[in-house]
C-alpha cells in the first residue's frame, strides 16, 4: 500500500508539472478563422499584424517540416492574454524570428511550480519530525517584493504591469508578494517534511539555473534568504562575521554614490545588481548576507554522513543532462526555448554546436569557463570515488564520464583541463604513497611549486613579459584623445619600447584620464624600492597573466576599475557591477564587432575586489591561511576540491553565477567550519 | 497623426518619410539595428514588437498605440489567481493534517 502510494504521488505530480509547463502554450481561444501558416517571407505581415491569438504549439506542428532556419524569442512585455502565443515573427538574415508572450509575472509562477515541485518529489521524505520558524514567511516577501521597487529600471521594461508605485491598489505589487508569500509557505512545509539535502541537490544547480523570466532573480535567492533569516531566528549565524559585515555594509552606504546607471544583467541576470541607487544596494547587502548565512545554515543542519557513491551519482546525473540538454537544445530550436522556461537558464543556450569565441561551445550554459570547471569537478569527483571503490565502478558511470568529457573538451577550457590532470595525478599519488598532508609537508609543497613557477616564468622572455599588463592597460585607457585610435596607439607605442610609464602618464595630460588602478600600478611597477631578490610584484602579475592567457582581460580590467581610496579598501557593496562597467571612461583597443561586449574581469579574485574591496578579500584570504597554518582545516575531498575550485576561479568569473558561488560557500564551510563545529558540539 | 507618430515611435530619424504600404500582405519591413524595438497595443489588447521607424509609423497610423488598454484585467486575474491558490493550499493542507491526526 505504501510503496502504490510512492509511485502514484510523484507520477501525479510529474503530470502536473508536464500540464503546467506546456498548456500555455497549446491552449488557444478557438472558433475564430485564425489558422496558423508556413513560416517563410510571405507569412511575416500576417504573424505580425495577427498578434496574441496561434498558440506556439500550433504554429510549430504546422511548420514541422519547414527547413527555413527558425528562433524563438520570448516576449516577457507583454499581458498574460498573449501568454504562450505568437506576438510577432521578423526575419534576420536568413533566420526567422518568432516571439512567444511569456509574461514574467505568469512565467515567475509558472517557473516557481515546477521547482518546488521537483524539489519536493527529489526530496525524501523525512523521518525525524522538525519544526521551523515562520518569521521567514513574512519577512521574505516584504524583501523581494522591495526589489521590484529598488531596480525598478529593470523591471519597468520587462512587464507591461509593472507599477512601482506603492499602494493597495497595485496589483502588480501586491502578486509579487502574494507570489513571495505562497513560495515561503511551500518552502517551510516542503523543508519540514522532506529531507532537503543541499549537498546532493548542489550538482544540480548548475543543471537548473532557477533564474525567472524577465526577472533579475533567481529561486535560489528566495530558498536561501528563507533559510538566512530562519538562521538569524534561530541565532546559528556567526558573531564575529555580523559585525564586520555591518561595518561594511555601513560603509558601502555611507558611501553610496548612486548613478543613473543601468546593467541588464546580461548573463548574470538573478544574481548581480542591475542599478546603481541606494535601495538597490540596500538590497543586495540584506540578501547577500542572507544567502551566505542560508547555504551555511542549511549544511550545517545535515546530520548525517555524506554518502559519497550518492554525491557521485548526483555529479554525473547533472553532467551528463547539462551535455545532453545543450546539444538538444542546439538543434531543436523548440527545446532551446523551452529549456529556457523550465531550466531558468540566465542566457538562451547555444543555437547550433559550432564553435564561437576562443574556439568554444558554452552549450546550455551561460559561459563555457563557468561550466568547463563543473564538467572538470565531475570528473574528478568520480575518479576520487574510482580510486576508491575501484570494484563498484559501473559502465553507466564511464558513459556519465564520457558525456563530462565532451562538454569539457566543447568547452574548451584549458585551464580546468590541466588543473584536472595535475589534481588526479595527486590523488593516484596521494592514494599510493598515503602522503600525508602535515603542516612541513604543506611548506615543502609550496615552496617546491613556486620554484617550478619562477623556473617556467624564466623560461619566456619575463623582462619583456614583465610589463604587458600595464601596457594592454593602457592600449584600453581613453588617454591621449585623438579621434583616429591608430593615433592614440601610435602615440603610447612610442613609449613601450623605453617602458617609460611615468612620461607617457605625463604626456598631454594622460594622468588626469587614466584609471586609479593604472597609475598605481605604474607607480608599483616604476618603483625604485624593490626589495632585493624578490620580483616586482606588478611583474610577476604580469607574466603569469600570459601565461594563463588573461593579459587583455586583465588589461582591460585595469583601464576601466578607478576606484576611490576608500571604494577600493571597503569595495562598492556586493553585486555591485555598475561603477566598474560605467564609471570611467575608456576607449577599448577590441575590433568594432566587440566594441559593445561585456567585459568582466575574468577573475573572481578581481570581481571580489569590486565587490568587497582589498580589506575584504585580504581578510578573507588571511582567515585561510591562519587556519591552513595552525591546522584547522578538513582534510578530506572537499577541501581537495576547494583548492580545485579556488585555482580555476582565479582566472574566471565563476563566481558571478549562483551555483559555483553556492558550491564556493559549502566547500569553504566543509574545509574551515565543519569539524570545528562538530568539536564544539 | 504626426504628433501621434511622434508620441508612440520617437523623431524620425534622418527624416524618414512614412511609406505607403497600404495593406499589401507581402510587404517586409526592414529591421533597423539603431532602433529600439517598441511595444505595440490595438484595442483590443493585441501585440506587435516593431523594429523600425518605418514599421511603427505604420501601425500607428493604423490605430496601435504603446499603452494597452486592457493589461490591468490580466493583473487583476493574477491576483485573484494567487488569492485562491494561496487559500486552497492552506485549506486542503489543513483538511490534510486533520485527517492525520
Amino acid at each position: 500500500m505504501e510503496n502504490k502510494e510512492k509511485i502514484i504521488k510523484p507520477s501525479l505530480l510529474i503530470l502536473l508539472l508536464i500540464a503546467i509547463i506546456f498548456s500555455p502554450f497549446v491552449i488557444r481561444n478557438g472558433g475564430d478563422g485564425i489558422a496558423p501558416k508556413t513560416i517563410d517571407d510571405s507569412s511575416i505581415g500576417y504573424y505580425q499584424s495577427t498578434t496574441c491569438n496561434l498558440s506556439l504549439i500550433e504554429v510549430m506542428l504546422k511548420n514541422l517540416n519547414n527547413k527555413n532556419k527558425l528562433y524563438i524569442n520570448n516576449n516577457d512585455y507583454v499581458g498574460i492574454e498573449c501568454f504562450g502565443k505568437v506576438t510577432g515573427l521578423d526575419k534576420v538574415n536568413d533566420t526567422f524570428f518568432l516571439s512567444i508572450g511569456t509574461n514574467s509575472t505568469l512565467s515567475f509562477i509558472i517557473q516557481s511550480s515546477i521547482w518546488l515541485i521537483l524539489l519536493f518529489i527529489f526530496s525524501k521524505k523525512r523521518e525525524d519530525k522538525i519544526k521551523i520558524s515562520s518569521a521567514p514567511i513574512f519577512i521574505v516577501p516584504f524583501i523581494f517584493t522591495f526589489q521590484v521597487v529598488a531596480e525598478s529600471r529593470f523591471y519597468e521594461n520587462s512587464n507591461i504591469y509593472f507599477s512601482d508605485v506603492i499602494s493597495i491598489s497595485n496589483f502588480y505589487l501586491l502578486n509579487y508578494f502574494i507570489a513571495y508569500l505562497l513560495i515561503s509557505i511551500l518552502l517551510k512545509d516542503i523543508y519540514e517534511s522532506r529531507n532537503v539535502n543541499i549537498i546532493y541537490l548542489l550538482p544540480f544547480l548548475y543543471l537548473f539555473n532557477g533564474t525567472f523570466l524577465g526577472m533579475n532573480l533567481n529561486i535560489y535567492l528566495l530558498f536561501f534568504s528563507f533559510f538566512g533569516i530562519q538562521s538569524i531566528f534561530m541565532k546559528k549565524t556567526n558573531k564575529k562575521f555580523d559585525v564586520a559585515y555591518i561595518l561594511f555594509s555601513g560603509i558601502w552606504i555611507i558611501n553610496k554614490n548612486a548613478t543613473l546607471n543601468f546593467f541588464d544583467g546580461d548573463k548574470l541576470r538573478g544574481f548581480i545588481n542591475s542599478s546603481n541607487s541606494l535601495y538597490s544596494t540596500i538590497f543586495w547587502i540584506i540578501v547577500f548576507y542572507l544567502v551566505t548565512t542560508g547555504i551555511i545554515f542549511l549544511i550545517s543542519e545535515i546530520k548525517e554522513e555524506i554518502d559519497i557513491k550518492k554525491l557521485k551519482d548526483s555529479f554525473l546525473i547533472a553532467g551528463t543532462a547539462i551535455t545532453s540538454v545543450g546539444i538538444i537544445g542546439s538543434m531543436f530550436p523548440l527545446v532551446n526555448f523551452f529549456n529556457f522556461i523550465i531550466f531558468g537558464q540566465n542566457k538562451r543556450g547555444m543555437k547550433n554546436l559550432l564553435s564561437v569565441d576562443g574556439n568554444t561551445w558554452r552549450g546550455f550554459a551561460p559561459s563555457a569557463e563557468f561550466i568547463g570547471e563543473f564538467y572538470a569537478i565531475c570528473i574528478l569527483f568520480t575518479f576520487y570515488y574510482f580510486l576508491q571503490y575501484f570494484k563498484q565502478i559501473k559502465v553507466g558511470d564511464v558513459l556519465m564520464v564520457l558525456f563530462c568529457a565532451f562538454g569539457l573538451y566543447k568547452t574548451n577550457n584549458f585551464a580546468a583541463i590541466l588543473s584536472l590532470i595535475l589534481f588526479s595525478l595527486s590523488l593516484v599519488i596521494y592514494n599510493k604513497y598515503k602522503f600525508s598532508l602535515t603542516r612541513k609537508n604543506l611548506i615543502l609543497t609550496i615552496a617546491v611549486f613556486l620554484i617550478l613557477f619562477i623556473s617556467l616564468l624564466q623560461l619566456g622572455d619575463y623582462e619583456a613579459n614583465s610589463s604587458l599588463l600595464i601596457e594592454e592597460g593602457i592600449l584600453h585607457s581613453e588617454l591621449y584623445l585623438y579621434s583616429d585610435n591608430y593615433i592614440n596607439y601610435l602615440k603610447k607605442d612610442k613609449f613601450f619600447s623605453e617602458r617609460d610609464f611615468n612620461s607617457l602618464l605625463i604626456d598631454e595630460g594622460n594622468d588626469t584620464r587614466a584609471s586609479t588602478s593604472l597609475l598605481l600600478l605604474v607607480d608599483l611597477y616604476t618603483t625604485d624600492n624593490n626589495i632585493p631578490l624578490l620580483p616586482n610584484i606588478v611583474a610577476t602579475i604580469s607574466a603569469i597573466s600570459l601565461l594563463i592567457n588573461r593579459t587583455e582581460l586583465w588589461g582591460i580590467f585595469i583601464a576601466k576599475y578607478s576606484p576611490s581610496l576608500t571604494e577600493a579598501t571597503f569595495g562598492y557593496g556586493p553585486f555591485q557591477l555598475s561603477n566598474y562597467l560605467f564609471d570611467h571612461n575608456v576607449r577599448l583597443d577590441v575590433p568594432g564587432s566587440k566594441y559593445g561586449s561585456l567585459f568582466l574581469p575574468h577573475s573572481s579574485v578581481l570581481d571580489s575586489i569590486i565587490f568587497f574591496g582589498f580589506l575584504g578579500v585580504i581578510g578573507f584570504i588571511l582567515y585561510c591561511v591562519r587556519n591552513v597554518y595552525i591546522g584547522n582545516y578538513s582534510r578530506n575531498i572537499f577541501s581537495y576540491l576547494f583548492l580545485f575550485l579556488i585555482l580555476n576561479i582565479l582566472k574566471s568569473d565563476s563566481m558571478l553565477y549562483i551555483p559555483t558561488f553556492t558550491m564556493f560557500v559549502i566547500l569553504f564551510y566543509k574545509t574551515f567550519l565543519d569539524d570545528r563545529i562538530k568539536n564544539s558540539e | 497623426m504626426e504628433k501621434e507618430i511622434e508620441n508612440n515611435c520617437g523623431i524620425s530619424p534622418n527624416n524618414k518619410e512614412l511609406v505607403d504600404i497600404a495593406s499589401d500582405p507581402n510587404f517586409v519591413f526592414e529591421n533597423d539595428p539603431s532602433y529600439n524595438a517598441i511595444t505595440l497595443f490595438d484595442l483590443e489588447g493585441n501585440v506587435v514588437n516593431v523594429n523600425s521607424w518605418v514599421e511603427c509609423a505604420h501601425y500607428v497610423n493604423g490605430g496601435w498605440s504603446n499603452v494597452s488598454t486592457v493589461s490591468i484585467d490580466g493583473n487583476r486575474l493574477i491576483f485573484f489567481g494567487l488569492i485562491l491558490c494561496t487559500l486552497l493550499y492552506v485549506g486542503i493542507k489543513k483538511i490534510y493534517l486533520s485527517y492525520g491526526k
